[in-house]
């Protein structure tokens, strides 16, 4: 399958890592991918993998904590965003990269209505008058499908449900109709059938406003969804990527089966749910070898001693697992 | 909110019942005889039986106690025990003086209290920070008579810019201003810090950041609202502090206003004036945290409405 989308978003070799008083803590160690136009990526991995430091460092959402890109690029169509200033990244946050993020009920400002934070961020980065950017923010929170929307221009955000906010959320975040958004779990927060449609709603406006998609998510069912590509990771490192239906269909690193397996299938009664022994290690007492091999049942020696390389399975269909080596599990 | 406001106001009529009750009886446990000290030294003990009749404290307590108490309603706050005059009077004459000192005092320390505040907890951990901290630590732990004493020094004996005491002139409202702000000030200031530094850890903030907004955006229009919501508790409070840190200022300024008086009534058992001037005091206390509370509802729109 030939892909022939521009590459919108780059990440190479990303290093981010966290300077703290008892040592650096490597959270984003040598991650890759790339984000086409209009496509969906998703980024899956427990707690601690290094998936939201990554999305904070292309957001250049870092100052203010003691995380700093120590290396790597990321490149906004083609153009370096890692190493610019302060004030080129804010000007690019909001107009070209938006984020949502996962808890909708204290996302929003609790003192300010709802139409002012919308058009905050209008004003802020485009030249025109208030009545119009009022006037832009209540089109594009119109189009999140919310009820009376004049009305809710003068609420704040506490006379609002979760599902709402989560909404306004996006309208907050594509109203200058960025070139990415990168949504930080955004239903994990939300019930079930609210997380439905608050998915359906993001793949509408991504084909309206013609955005490209970073999802990230701990969930795989929302992967398969949403995602049109999927990167695994795990310990600040990719540890498999592919199109979504090999990644589904032929997952070949233990960890991908870990997780898959983990979910539980309808119509299976099963007493227990299966699930990965052990726990993420901690970043200061790293493994020497493969980060997975500790919980790995599939482990050998080399995994212990030598950290396997990114080996390719075929299709663009990559796992960082010593099984692979030959190609294929 | 006008709802809001009008349970509040009614909400202010017990405890006023309350004061007015508590300091009537209290007053009358403080140790001397206020018709032995009007009749003088030499009087004999039927010349302060007489002055004793005369002032009516020969009556049963009860019986005083209904007294005063028709009479506040009728808005008569009484006779002064040591200048025979009404202690309406007395208070109004004063009554501007301290006004003005205490509210100077509050308008500088809070705009002064808030700015540091909200610069250290800006810069967190950082050289603004400690500077900030240092100075409000410093104005918290030097008590304000002292402070008084050095700025009496400095700037009206060795430099002779300010007079010493006095009042009437906005000159003479500086020194004491400065001396009775400046723990009120530090007091707020690290309120603002501590506020200022739990509301950047916020989502919102992170979403603000998000959309590209600059940094004097998210402090002032995001975080500093939020933080507010916390401060102005604490400004309202300390405005009752100031009230009592008005009486040691006034001694040390001599500056003729209702803590000097508190201190010469009680030091006489001037009854009718002591229990007027802790009913005022207590007044002010409750309709600052009126306002507080009205403000508090205006900052935060969950009050507001609902």
């Amino acid at each position: 399958m030939e892909d022939n989308r521009k590459n919108i978003l780059e990440v190479k070799n990303l290093h981010t890592y966290f300077y703290t008083d008892s040592g650096v803590v490597k959270s984003v160690d040598g991650v890759d991918f790339v984000l086409k136009e209009g496509a969906t990526l998703g980024i899956v991995g427990e707690s601690g993998s290094g998936k939201s430091v990554t999305s904070l460092s292309i957001m250049g959402l870092l100052t203010g904590t003691t995380g700093k890109i120590a290396e790597g690029e990321i490149l906004l169509e083609g153009r370096d965003i890692a190493h610019i200033s302060e004030e080129e990244k804010r000007k690019m946050r909001g107009s070209q990269i938006s984020m949502i993020f996962q808890e909708p009920m204290t996302s929003l400002n609790p003192v300010m209505k709802i139409g002012k934070q919308l058009t905050e961020c209008i004003l802020q980065h485009q030249n025109i008058s208030k009545e119009e950017a009022y006037q832009k923010a209540e089109d594009m929170l119109r189009k999140t499908g919310v009820p009376r929307v004049e009305h809710m221009m003068k609420e704040y955000p506490f006379q609002l449900s979760g599902g709402q906010r989560q909404r306004v959320m996006i309208a907050m975040a594509l109203v200058c109709r960025p070139k990415i958004l990168i949504a930080d779990e955004p239903t994990t927060a939300l019930d079930v059938t609210i997380q439905a449609q608050i998915l359906d709603l993001m793949n509408d406006l991504k084909e309206e406003i013609g955005t490209s998609i970073l999802f990230i998510t701990h969930d795989l069912g929302v992967v398969a969804e949403v995602c049109d590509e999927v990167v695994v990771m795990y310990c600040g490192r990719v540890v498999e990527k592919g199109d979504v239906y090999s990644l589904f269909a032929k997952p070949s690193h233990p960890y991908t089966i870990g997780l898959l397996n983990s979910i539980p299938k309808l119509g299976e009664a099963a007493e227990e749910l299966e699930v990965i022994p052990g726990n993420v290690p901690n970043p200061k007492y790293m493994p020497k070898g493969c980060k997975f091999a500790p919980r790995c049942s599939r482990a050998f020696d080399k995994c212990m001693e030598e950290e396997p390389g990114f080996f390719s399975i075929g299709d663009g269909h990559m796992s960082r697992c010593w099984l692979c080596e030959k190609g294929g599990v | 909110m006008l709802r809001y406001t009008l349970k509040r106001i009614v909400g202010v009529i017990p405890t006023l019942i309350i004061v007015v009750t508590f300091v009537f009886f209290f007053v009358r446990m403080i140790p001397g005889d206020p018709a032995r000290l009007v009749a003088g030294e030499q009087a004999t003990l039927e010349d302060v039986e007489s002055v004793r009749q005369q002032l009516g404290l020969n009556q049963p307590i009860p019986v005083q106690y209904v007294k005063y108490v028709t009479g506040l309603v009728k808005g008569d706050l009484g006779m002064s025990l040591r200048t025979k005059r009404p202690v309406l009077t007395e208070v109004s004459a004063r009554y501007g003086n301290t006004m003005a000192l205490t509210v100077a005092s509050l308008v500088w320390s809070t705009i002064v209290g808030v700015l540091l505040g909200v610069w250290s907890g800006k810069n967190r951990g950082k050289w603004q920070d400690f500077t900030g901290m240092t100075l409000a630590v410093s104005g918290i732990s030097l008590p304000n008579f002292w402070i008084g004493f050095l700025l009496i020094m400095l700037f009206a004996v060795k430099l002779r810019w300010l007079p010493t005491t006095g009042a009437g002139s906005f000159k003479n409202l500086i020194l004491p201003a400065i001396t009775l702000g400046t723990s009120i000030a530090a007091i707020i200031a690290r309120f603002t810090r501590s506020s200022i530094v739990e509301v950047l850890k916020e989502d919102y903030i992170r979403t603000a950041r998000a959309k590209g907004l600059k940094e004097k955006t998210v402090t002032w229009g995001h975080a500093f609202r939020n933080s507010m919501i916390s401060v102005v508790t604490v400004v309202g409070l300390q405005f009752g502090f100031l009230l009592g840190g008005s009486v040691v200022t006034e001694a040390v300024f001599a500056y003729p206003g209702l803590g000097q008086l508190l201190i010469e009534s009680v030091n006489y058992r001037d009854y009718p004036a002591i229990q007027s001037l802790i009913l005022i005091f207590s007044l002010q206390f409750i309709i600052i945290n009126l306002i507080v509370d009205i403000l508090y509802a205006i900052l935060n729109p969950e009050i507001k409405l609902s």
